[in-house]
Formats: C-alpha cells, sequence, structure tokens
C-alpha cells in the first residue's frame, strides 16, 4: 500500500494512493470520466485523449487540459472535469472519433454493452458536420470465434495491447498509419491465441465480435444470467453465462480481483456447447423403461435395497466426480455411507495418490500457493508436469505477465509448447523421469553459483532460481508424474525457501474440482472398484456425471460389466448413461449451482441458469432423493461436508454461506487439518 | 529471394544492437533496394526472419511508413501534403493539378512506371505551404503553373533521385 494523499474532484475532497493515475482514481470513487484507451490490465496509452480533465497542482496554480490517465496523482492536485474546456474537448474529440464510424447501431451486436455508445451519449455528440466520403475496410475472417467488422474501429490500441503485448500473441497487429490504421490480421485466417475471445471484451465498439453468439444473437439486457465457475479446468475462473429462452447463448468473465480478474480462455468462453448439445439427457429410464424421474428414483432405491440384502456390505459401489461439485460428490458419498457401499472417483490410482499429496500440502498450509494475481508478480518460475498453456490457460496468461516483466522462464515439459519460444530454457521428457530432472535442480541448488554443472539445464534453472526475490514453481499434478513428481517439487521448494525468501508453488490439477474430491475421507482407489466390477465382485455401481469427467477413459467397451447393475446420475448422455441400467438424468454444469475447489484450495460457489428444461434438479438433488427414498433422508441433517470430507469444521459450516460474487474461502486459511493421504 | 551474402551482411547488423529488432528499418530499406523499390510479401518474412522481429509487426512497420512500398512504385513518387497548413494553402488544387498532369489519381502509378502519386501528412515544410516532395527533393510554396516543370525536369532526369530504384537489377 502507498502512501495517501488527498486531491479535490469538482470541488470536493477526496482521499487517494499516490502515484496511481487520476482517471482510475475517479473511476473507483465512481465518477465516470469518460475513457476508450485506458483499461485497469491493460494500463494507460493515452491514444484515445477522451479523458481530457482540468488539472492543477495545487491551490493558486494554473490549470491544464490534461489527459488524466496519463496523470499521476499527487498531493494537492485539483481536478475539475466539468470545465466547460474540458466538456467542449470531449465533445469535439468524440466527434472526430466518430467520423468514419458506420452508424449501424441497429444490426451491431455490440449495442446495449457498447463503450462507444456509452460515451458519444455521454460526451453530448449528437450531430455529425462531416462532410467528406466516410472510409471504409474490408473486414477479414478471423476464424471460428471472432467475427470481424473494421469500419467500427475508434484506434484505441486495446485489441493489439491485449493481443501482442499482454498476451504475447504475434498473429494479430496494426497497420498504416494517420487515418487509415487497420486492426486484423496480415491475413485472413484464424487468430492462434488461447486468449483470443477477450478481444470481443477489450474493444470498447463492435469490431471484434462473439461468432458464436452472433449466430444466435439476442440483445444483452435480454439475457438472463448467473454467476457461475468455469467448468473446464482446475483454474476455477469466475463466469458469467447468459441464457435465452431455452438454451445458453455466450459466457463471459467475471469480474473478480483473485482469481481471472478481466480475462478467461477461449476453451472457457466457447466451451458452452454442452448445455444446449443434443446428447442432454431429458427423461428418466429404469430397465430400458422410460419413466418420470421420480418414479425412477423409487424403483431404483428399491433395486439398491434389494442387492445389498442379497450380497451384503461391499456389494454397491459409486464413482464420484472431479467435473461435479462438492455437494454432488458428498451426497453420493453420503449413499454409499448409507448403503455400507464403496467409493472412488475418476482417474486412476497412481493420479489418486498425486492429487491427494498435492492437495494435503495445500490444505495443511506446507506449501505458499499464489493465486493468478501473485502468480505475475514472480520474478522467476519453473512450469514442470504438462502443458500448462492446455492444462490451465489461465495461469499460462498469468505467466506471460512474468515474461513481460523479464522475469526467467524454465520449462520440464512432455512435448513442445507453446510458452517454450519465450523460456529461457526448455527441456522435454517424459512424466515419469521429470521428478529426477527436478531433484537435479535441487541439488544444483546446493552449488548454484558454482559453474560446470553435470545438468547444464538444472544448473542454470539453479542459478536463477538462487538469485531470485520472488521464485514459484508451477507443478502439474494431473497424471503420469504421480506421487514422485509432486514430492521433487515440493522437496525443491523446501531447498528453495529462506526465512527473507519465500517461494511459491502451484499443483495444478486435471479438473474443475479435483481438489475438493481428493479431499474425500475412505475412498478407494478407482483401480480396485475397477477390478471389482469387472470381476463381478460389485454388483451395483453409481455412476455420477462421467459426462462432465473431460476424459476419462472408463467405463468403456473393453470390459464387460459383469452382472454390475449400473446407475447413470448425468446431464449427458455419454457412454455410462447409454449402457446404465438405470438413468437419473440432472440439470449440466451452467444450469444448477454448486460450490467446488479450485488448484488453490479455494471453495467457490456458483449458481445456476434458470433453463426451462424437462430436468432441472441438479445431480446432487437427484442423489439427495435417491437416499431419501432408502428411507435415510434423516441422515441428509446429521452430516456436515467435514464428515466426509478432510476439511475444518470451520469451513464446513461457512460452505453453505458462500456468495457467489464473494472471494471464495481458502482452505488453508481456515484451519489446519491433518495430513489426508491414506 | 536474396542472396547469402546480404543476408549475412544484414544478420550482422542487427548483432550491432542490443537487440536485434532495432535495425529492422535499415533491413527494410535494404530489402526494397534489392527488390527494386518495394517490399513484396517475400521481403516481409525475410526480415521478420533476419531481425526477430514478427511477420506481422514487420508489415506494421512497412505500411506505417510512407517510404516504404507494398507495391510496386514508380521509378519517380511525388507525395502531397494534405496536412493542416497545405490544406488552409490550397493543396487541393495541387493534388489536381498533378492528378491532371500525370493522369491518374493520387495513389496511383502512371502506366510507364515513371511516377507515383501519393498524399502524405506533413513534409515539415508548413512555412512553405503547400509544399511537395519529388523523390528527395522539397518544392514550396508549389502554385499551379509550377507544375509542369517540376514534372518535366524530374522525366527528363536519367537518374531518379531514389538510388533504390536505379539498383533495381543490380545484384547486390
Ligand atoms: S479494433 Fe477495437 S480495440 Fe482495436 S483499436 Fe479499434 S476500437 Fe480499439
Ligand atoms: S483457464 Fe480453466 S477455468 Fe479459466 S476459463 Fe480457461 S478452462 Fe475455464
Ligand atoms: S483514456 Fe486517457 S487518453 Fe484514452
Ligand atoms: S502541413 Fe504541409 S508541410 Fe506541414
Amino acid at each position: 500500500m502507498s502512501a495517501k494523499i488527498k486531491i479535490t474532484v469538482n470541488g470536493v475532497m477526496h482521499e487517494a494512493e499516490a502515484g496511481r493515475n487520476i482517471l482510475q482514481i475517479l473511476l473507483d470513487l465512481g465518477i465516470m470520466l469518460p475513457h476508450f484507451c485506458y483499461h485497469e490490465a491493460l494500463g494507460a496509452a493515452g491514444a484515445c485523449r477522451l479523458c481530457a480533465a482540468m488539472i492543477s497542482p495545487g491551490a493558486g496554480k494554473p490549470a491544464r487540459l490534461e489527459m488524466a490517465c496519463m496523470t499521476r496523482a499527487e498531493d494537492g492536485m485539483i481536478v475539475d472535469i466539468t470545465n466547460p474546456q474540458a466538456v467542449d474537448f470531449r465533445e469535439k474529440l468524440i466527434e472526430e472519433l466518430m467520423l468514419n464510424h458506420p452508424h449501424d447501431c441497429p444490426v451491431c451486436d455490440e449495442g446495449g454493452e457498447c463503450m462507444l455508445q456509452d460515451m458519444t451519449v455521454l460526451c453530448r455528440h449528437q450531430h455529425r458536420r462531416n462532410r467528406f466520403p466516410k472510409r471504409t475496410w474490408r473486414n477479414q475472417d478471423l476464424g471460428p470465434h471472432i467475427h470481424h467488422e473494421m469500419n467500427r474501429c475508434i484506434t484505441c490500441y486495446r485489441c493489439v495491447r491485449f493481443y501482442r503485448d499482454y498476451a504475447l500473441g504475434d498473429d494479430l497487429g496494426v497497420f498504416g498509419s494517420r487515418g487509415r490504421v487497420y486492426f486484423g490480421r496480415m491475413r485472413d485466417g484464424a487468430l492462434v491465441s488461447e486468449f483470443s475471445g477477450n478481444l470481443v471484451d477489450v474493444c470498447p465498439t463492435g469490431v471484434f465480435t462473439d461468432k458464436h453468439f452472433r449466430a444466435v444473437y439476442c440483445r444483452p439486457w435480454d439475457l438472463q444470467t448467473a454467476p457461475s465457475i468455469c467448468p473446464h479446468c482446475s483454474v476455477g475462473c469466475n463466469v458469467l453465462p447468459g441464457s435465452r429462452h431455452k438454451t445458453l447463448r455466450r459466457i463471459k468473465p467475471r469480474r473478480n480481483h483473485t482469481v481471472n480478474r478481466f480475462f478467461m480462455c477461449d476453451h472457457g468462453r466457447f466451451g458452452g456447447g454442452f448445455v444446449n448439445a443434443d446428447n442432454r439427457l431429458t427423461s428418466a429410464r429404469f430397465d430400458g423403461a422410460g419413466m418420470s424421474l421420480d418414479d425412477a428414483i423409487t424403483q431404483t432405491a428399491e433395486r439398491l435395497k434389494e442387492i445389498v440384502q442379497t450380497h451384503g456390505r461391499g456389494a454397491v459401489a459409486a464413482i464420484g466426480s472431479p467435473g461435479a461439485s462438492l455437494e454432488a460428490n458428498a451426497a453420493l458419498i453420503l449413499l454409499m455411507k448409507t448403503l455400507e457401499g464403496r467409493f472412488a472417483f475418476f482417474s486412476t490410482g497412481a493420479e489418486r495418490a498425486a492429487h491427494k499429496r498435492a492437495a494435503a500440502l495445500i490444505a495443511n498450509g506446507q506449501v505458499d500457493t499464489p493465486s493468478l494475481p501473485e502468480v505475475e508478480q514472480a520474478d522467476f518460475t519453473l512450469i514442470v508436469g504438462g502443458d500448462i498453456t492446455r492444462e490451465a490457460p489461465m495461469m499460462d496468461l498469468a505467466v506471460r505477465q512474468t515474461i513481460r516483466a523479464g522475469a526467467p522462464l524454465f520449462i520440464i515439459s512432455p512435448q513442445a509448447g507453446k510458452l517454450d519460444a519465450f523460456a529461457k530454457a526448455a527441456r522435454h521428457a517424459a512424466l515419469p523421469e521429470q521428478a529426477a530432472i527436478v531433484s537435479n535442480i535441487a541439488q544444483a541448488l546446493d552449488h548454484a553459483l558454482m559453474t560446470g554443472q553435470p545438468d547444464p539445464f538444472a544448473g542454470a534453472a539453479a542459478s536463477a532460481l538462487a538469485t531470485a526475490k520472488r521464485p514459484q514453481i508451477l507443478c502439474g499434478a494431473t497424471g503420469a508424474g504421480g506421487i514422485a513428481l509432486v514430492d521433487a517439487a515440493h522437496s525443491l521448494v523446501a531447498k528453495a525457501v529462506r526465512p527473507e525468501r519465500p517461494c511459491r508453488l502451484v499443483y495444478w490439477f486435471p479438473a474443475m474440482n479435483s481438489f475438493g474430491i481428493s479431499l474425500a475421507r475412505n475412498d478407494e482407489s478407482p483401480d480396485t472398484i475397477k477390478q471389482d466390477v469387472e470381476n463381478g465382485r460389485i454388483k451395483a455401481l453409481t455412476i455420477l456425471e462421467h459426462g462432465a469427467s473431460l476424459d476419462s477413459e472408463w467405463p468403456d467397451d473393453s470390459k464387460p460389466m459383469k452382472s454390475c447393475f449400473t446407475i447413470a446420475v448425468d446431464a449427458i448422455a455419454g457412454k455410462a448413461a447409454t449402457d446404465a441400467d438405470a438413468v437419473l438424468p440432472c440439470a449440466s454444469h451452467y444450469e444448477t449451482f454448486g460450490t467446488v475447489m479450485n488448484y488453490e484450495g479455494r471453495a467457490q460457489r456458483f449458481e445456476g441458469l434458470p433453463l426451462p428444461r424437462p430436468v432441472t434438479w441438479s445431480s446432487a438433488e437427484v442423489l439427495l432423493k435417491l437416499i431419501e427414498a432408502l428411507g435415510a433422508g434423516e441422515a441428509i441433517n446429521r452430516t456436515e461436508y467435514h464428515d466426509l470430507f478432510e476439511i475444518p469444521a470451520t469451513m464446513s459450516s461457512l460452505i453453505g454461506t458462500l456468495a457467489p460474487d464473494s472471494e471464495g474461502l481458502l482452505i488453508r486459511s481456515t484451519a489446519a487439518v491433518r495430513e489426508v493421504v491414506g | 529471394m536474396i542472396s547469402d551474402a546480404l543476408k549475412v551482411q544484414l544478420t550482422g547488423h542487427c548483432g550491432h544492437y542490443p537487440s536485434r529488432r532495432v535495425g529492422l528499418i535499415f533491413v527494410m530499406q535494404k530489402l526494397q533496394e534489392h527488390y527494386g523499390g518495394w517490399l513484396p510479401e517475400e521481403a516481409i518474412r525475410e526480415a521478420a526472419e533476419i531481425s526477430g522481429v514478427p511477420e506481422t509487426e514487420v508489415e506494421g512497420v512497412a505500411t506505417f511508413y510512407n517510404w516504404f512500398f507494398r507495391e510496386p512504385a514508380g521509378r519517380h513518387i511525388i507525395v502531397v501534403c494534405d496536412s493542416i497548413s497545405c490544406y488552409l494553402c490550397g493543396c487541393d488544387r495541387i493534388a489536381a493539378n498533378l492528378e491532371r498532369k500525370l493522369g491518374i489519381k493520387l495513389g496511383e502509378t502512371t502506366p510507364d512506371g515513371m511516377f507515383t502519386l501519393l498524399p502524405v501528412v506533413c513534409l515539415g515544410n508548413c512555412d512553405k505551404a503547400p509544399s511537395i516532395m519529388v523523390d528527395d527533393e522539397l518544392y514550396g510554396p508549389v502554385t499551379a503553373d509550377m507544375i509542369d516543370e517540376i514534372i518535366e525536369k524530374t522525366a527528363s532526369e536519367t537518374h531518379g533521385t531514389r538510388r533504390a530504384h536505379d539498383e533495381r537489377n543490380r545484384p547486390v
């Protein structure tokens, strides 16, 4: 926190942080000074000249017309945005920016949420005096996601500042000069950046718009929205899906300051197709017969009771999902407790061990896990354990901010990746071999400043790590690296930490709620459940949201589920639901509410869009109904989250009260919990 | 295609700077000379490769500056200032005269490849508005009756003052 100063705005004295730019101070105070090119994440460029205000360095000193975004606040400054000279300047400026604008708001996708509309009205420009012909452009085909309409451009440069400067992409540029500046690609073609969708949000006009939304367009004010969390990776970006009538129309990032802040990746933004897909489950089924969900639940309960009576304890089992909420998985575990059954989660035994170890280290506060804004602050980064650009895209974008600041980056990955181009050194090795390389770095750290390391990669990484002030290690706890890699990363961090210098550690996971389910008590290895299903020991298997368990390969066709009664609780008619004996359909992620835990162990609440569908219950609700149908309803009220998961009791009671627009709840900050690796 | 010798020379040039990209403009000038007064797509790729600046950005530089050409240009380049001082002093008339004399519009090249006529923003010669520039030579204030003389003088020169152009077919 920098020092507080006093500045006068429109005659009223305010406190402000020294050194911030005047425009941001005004915006924080809720004073809308018109602007275009300034963006909180992209900074000030002074390109549009719209944020003009009369600014004097202090009482009695002459005021001048200055760009507020380019002026740093100093004590005693006097800012007047209502001064006639400033007002007049801004009006003329808008008139100039609008010279070539096609005035096509009625057919523009941006209409209704357009900064240019707002600013034009705010500056009271309404009559164009220009008598010259307008300049017109040819638009480009920018690929499947982004629609291009260059005539609407007001040359604020936000697009290239985001795409090129912020996200380090090199296939979008600015061409020409003076009155003929063009923003686009060198030639037609799909934008290659994983973050191209953010152009839609940063562009203050309708130059870049969402092609998918365009295909099912409605005015933004007609959208119903619900604060949600992206289901596609363990970063847990805050998003705002919007729907109209029966369909999801688009997804936008939801502003927050602890996770993804302003942006999101294309995978998340354009990955909502599962909601409207044709393969949604809409009706319940039992033993091949269609029926109401209530009836199917009743019959399923009867069948489960019979199986338990005939075959005894341990004859029923369940597979939970990292793609489902804490609530849904909790209900599944409770169902198994009721039936004295067994349960596991989609993954493999080795993966499960790695997830559990990593989650325990974070939950117990044994590692210092940075939030995304903190990842951006590091001055040394080592990435190991997978392709972060694909597996945790927004973390890749955070790392790009360290690269912009000149911080060294070292990468150990299974194959060449997009960040390699920015790395000081990149080493490609299969996941099971990566732990050894990490250990080499730890060893090299002992003599970091000596030259002539046996492993030059490890030597270079170690010496950069030794001299960094805010180093971090980002480790994929997703798969074949296993527990060895998780431990190797932890040991390296333990060695690098010095009292005066922390070393942060991220473990990223394979799915949205991998962290949450890794805290489950008494779950088994998925391998043993799989075996016992295949050898006929398990007689009934309940499968939760297989459709959302991204790339789980099991159940598959290769091994028949011998004499096993399968129950699918799912939103999507994937493999599990197609083959199941009982199908209990539920709402999909964006249509329901719940809590998920991201890679930091941050519990975040999401809410659902009210889509009118035949099925509106969440998977958690369906499972709770099933428990009630088994006559065990009172167990629901008696059970707390900490009975089922290794989470502190304090957190357990707070989960129900979490608000979706809050910062969420960090597990490490709630209380110490014991090691959960079993 | 450029010769290996030129490539080595230009690559070496970029190596003189703490950051290779600083050498970009020089590389582009040399390539424009090599390709006979303009930069074909091939030259953009080569400049990107030599300087390490992404192609998109090289294209941005090529289209930003008035004296880089992305299409074949005439032997002589005539630019007419249409910025504020020259506008007030009647640059429209000068441009119209030039168009009539050459039989082309602003932005075009005469069919014989002799002249390219372009608008430009301020030649820094505002005190002598309206102003034009022919190859490396500034004229101003220009009056309508000077146009014929300037064009004839330029056309009669065996060598254009744009050296680049004369080296069109010379191996570098
Ligand atoms: S395309 Fe949009 S973001 Fe880019 S300069 Fe034009 S108005 Fe600004
Ligand atoms: S980074 Fe992950 S959570 Fe964020 S938008 Fe992309 S896929 Fe979704
Ligand atoms: S916002 Fe200040 S100049 Fe554009
Ligand atoms: S305005 Fe024409 S030379 Fe400056």
